[in-house]
């Protein structure tokens, strides 16, 4: 049964072209419908609590259904299924594209691959502006953006400490 | 081994403060691997951000495994993948077993909610950095056509970014062949 589960993650890694927003549809899929590991309203409140911490989105929802079912055991199987594909099709990929990079279409790609990240990046900068809007306000949800965006690319403050800075704010905004 | 240990450190960190998932957390492992350590520069960085855009699987792990790779081989690009992912994972699952009961989702979400905000200015402040560096290699005009199109195809229309950059890489392909260059 163990061996069902890393097989599923297995699977979903391999084949789904990523993100968390696609991960969450899939793994409910497979961890609530064919494995029956978690029921609808369990993950339900899994996923209100994976958005809400750092780090991989599909692996954080993969290691707790191995840890849930099959204890540490199960974490360390849905772990490594989760993280070994990337791993594998990474260096593949990569050694591919650098063996390519003299080539002259390597070349006109690299030309237009900048503004095609800067228009993914921007689809998620608007999209978390957004989210935080509608968490906040439109006034304090910009106000945040362009005071984040101040320290961070005029007065170079670390990534990290702007982060911790947001997240005391939250927290005392609770408490108040 | 120094090397080892600081691709450790640096993931670590990106991992621990790595909201947002995926593509989201690019600016800070740019900030560790192209700003502070200088492991690769700006446009392998934009290469290995595509490259993990276009993979199924995670981005996070793939972004990390590449900057690893690069710097100690096969080891190196193990030690940055799981850097990167282990510790949320057992800091989500500890979470989940123990304090699930004990930390509401509004208390969550009101701490998210604002880091998410911040999360966009530090992409807002590469993606303008990246903007000023295609300068250099391309119009004005081709540049705000292109990054336009490819936000408007992924936002409104939910194409995913992989097929935006394959259709880019098969025009770039066809234009070749048509003008009969060598390729």
């Amino acid at each position: 049964m163990i061996w069902r589960l890393v097989l599923e993650i297995l699977m979903i890694v391999f084949f789904t072209f990523g993100g968390g927003a696609v991960f969450i549809p899939m793994f409910e899929k497979t961890l609530v419908e064919s494995l029956g590991i978690f029921t609808p309203v369990t993950y339900t409140s899994i996923i209100a609590v994976v958005n809400s911490l750092p780090g991989v989105t599909g692996g954080k929802i993969a290691s707790y259904a191995g840890f849930f079912s099959y204890g540490w055991i199960g974490f360390i199987l849905a772990s490594l299924a989760f993280i070994v594909p990337g791993i594998i099709m990474m260096v593949v990929a990569y050694k591919f594209v650098n063996r390519m990079k003299q080539s002259r279409i390597m070349k006109d790609i690299s030309l237009y691959i900048k503004p095609i990240v800067v228009g993914i990046f921007l689809s998620i900068i608007v999209k978390f502006l957004d989210l935080s809007i509608q968490g906040l306000g439109w006034i304090e949800g910009i106000v945040i953006f362009v005071v984040a965006f101040y320290l961070l690319d005029q007065k170079k403050v670390q990534p990290i400490l702007v982060i911790i800075m947001a997240i005391i704010y939250g927290v005392i905004k609770i408490n108040i | 081994m120094k090397e080892l240990l600081e691709l450790f450190i640096s993931f670590l960190r990106v991992g621990m403060f790595g909201y947002g998932g995926g593509s989201a957390v690019a600016p800070l492992i740019h900030k560790e691997a192209v700003e502070k350590r200088g492991w690769i520069n700006d446009d392998e960085f934009i290469d290995i951000v595509a490259i993990a855009n276009s993979l199924p699987g995670a981005s996070m792990v793939e972004m990390s495994t590449a900057v690893g790779y690069k710097i100690k081989g096969i080891l190196g690009g193990i030690v940055a993948a799981f850097s990167i992912t282990l510790p949320s994972m057992i800091a989500f699952t500890i979470v989940m077993v123990f304090l699930n009961d004990l930390v509401s989702e509004e208390v969550l979400n009101a701490v998210t909610v604002p880091v998410l905000a911040v999360v966009a200015a530090l992409m807002f402040s590469l993606s303008k950095k990246f903007f000023i560096q295609s300068k250099k290699e391309l119009s004005l005009v081709v540049i705000v056509l292109v990054s336009i199109a490819s936000f408007l195809l992924i936002y409104f229309l939910g194409i995913h970014p992989s097929l935006v950059i394959i259709a880019m890489v098969a025009y770039v392909f066809i234009s070749q062949v048509l003008r009969g260059k060598k390729i």
